[in-house]
């Protein structure tokens, strides 16, 4: 079924349509929320209370934008609610950092899996780092892949605006990486190979 | 191309943000210069170590979000009461002092047995307000059609609304007016002139709700 009618059965009270139609995105939001919270249990969590978010606010889909920029700003603006959530009630970074940071294995052989475990842990410390704005437009741009327009559509702001944020972004993000010894292992690793 | 502009478009050249023109022009300088081809080199580096592929979420999270919108209220009911209390509190806020006044001595007015006629008339110009086009007995076992939204071709909604409000005899036609929010609902319809009526209206680029009367 094409997505526009599942969308406008969804908005007709089907929730047969909005489990089909969500199914399409899940992987989409769990992996966004995951890049966030760098656990199983928080994507999990919050990922589900995205999908509620979503469900209640389908009527608010107006077709203005396409309905995949419109579900990243509902998980983005959701993601950033929970972190301020978390910071007003004290959450410091060591429980964080206790919690753990699961790193993702896939299909990649044993070395493979520590470099990018390895790789996994660092990035995410250091987007743990960086300011709610920063980390969301590396989030959209270097993770999920999204262009200047997409993200511009989804944070509400124009090209420019994308294009200056992102580079500060990515500047700090350097920043932040060449102060960690780590990160020398992994340029090393990654030249010779 | 020369070091400055190549500087400055870096990021975009690696984002493949840049036109076509561009991109062959820092292609061209970067093989020729040491030193922007040192500072590409460091961007790249640190940008692939950014790159992830999605993370697959665990069979677990389907099941759970599924069972999560199974035990929420239907969207409906939700929606409805929600977009309802939006636009009434909306519309509350924006109401001058001076137009809070004139209905409380409206209704002082109609209290002191003032001609019921012309407060009628002035009743049907408030900015929240029910019409009815013909009595609601007129309908029996029937299908309620609800536009929940207008759409861009407002003006093609608007007129099939007009078209099928005259055409239509046997139920009733309410619109609630909110500012610039229009909302029409058409009740007591058949099977077959609800469908005839969806089709027309998504088809105007707007979205409807029917739901069994």
């Amino acid at each position: 079924m094409e997505e526009q009618t599942l969308i406008l059965k969804c908005q007709s009270g089907d929730n047969y349509a909005f489990e089909e139609l969500l199914g399409k995105y899940e992987k989409m939001i769990y992996s966004l929320t995951y890049r966030y919270f760098g656990n199983h249990d928080d994507a999990c969590d919050v990922g589900q209370e995205a999908m509620v978010r979503i469900y209640r606010k389908i009527n608010e889909f107006n077709g203005n934008s396409s309905f995949k920029t419109w579900l990243y700003r509902v998980v983005v603006n959701l993601c950033l609610d929970e972190i301020r959530r978390r910071k007003h009630q004290n959450t410091s970074l060591e429980e964080i950092r206790e919690k753990g940071y699961e790193p993702v294995s896939g299909e990649l052989s044993p070395a493979e899996n520590v470099e990018n475990s390895e790789k996994a842990v660092l990035i995410q410390e250091i987007l743990a780092t960086l300011s709610e704005e920063h980390r969301t437009i590396l989030i959209l741009k270097e993770i999920e892949g999204l262009d200047y327009n997409e993200i511009s559509l989804i944070l509400s702001c124009n090209i420019g605006t994308v294009k200056s944020r992102l580079s500060r972004a990515r500047e700090s993000f350097r920043r932040k990486l060449s102060e960690r010894p780590r990160y020398n292992i992994l340029a090393e690793g990654r030249l010779q190979a | 191309m020369n070091c400055e502009l190549t500087k400055k478009n870096l990021e975009e050249y690696l984002d493949g943000e840049v036109s076509s023109t561009i991109q062959t022009g820092i292609k061209e300088h970067l093989n020729s210069c040491a030193n922007c081809q040192a500072d590409y080199e460091e961007l790249r580096q640190m940008l692939d170590i950014l790159k992830f592929e999605p993370v697959a979420p665990p069979t677990s999270f389907g099941e759970a979000w599924r069972e999560r919108i199974r035990n929420e209220a239907p969207i409906s009911n939700v929606v409805d009461l929600s977009s309802k209390q939006i636009k009434a509190s909306k519309w509350y806020q924006k109401v001058p002092t001076w137009a809070a006044a004139a209905v409380i001595l409206v209704c002082v007015g109609t209290f002191l047995g003032l001609n019921q006629s012309i407060w009628q008339t002035k009743e049907s110009k408030s900015p929240l307000m029910y019409t009815s086009i013909q009595s609601e007995d007129a309908y029996e076992d029937t299908y309620q059609l609800r536009i929940v939204m207008v759409g861009k071709q407002s003006k093609q909604v608007q007129k099939i609304i007009r078209d099928f409000s005259s055409s239509h005899e046997g139920g009733a036609a309410f619109t609630l007016r909110a500012q610039k929010e229009e909302t029409s609902t058409f009740r007591g319809l058949t099977s077959d002139e609800v469908k005839t009526l969806e089709e027309k209206l998504i088809k105007a680029g707007a979205k409807v709700k029917i739901s069994k009367e």
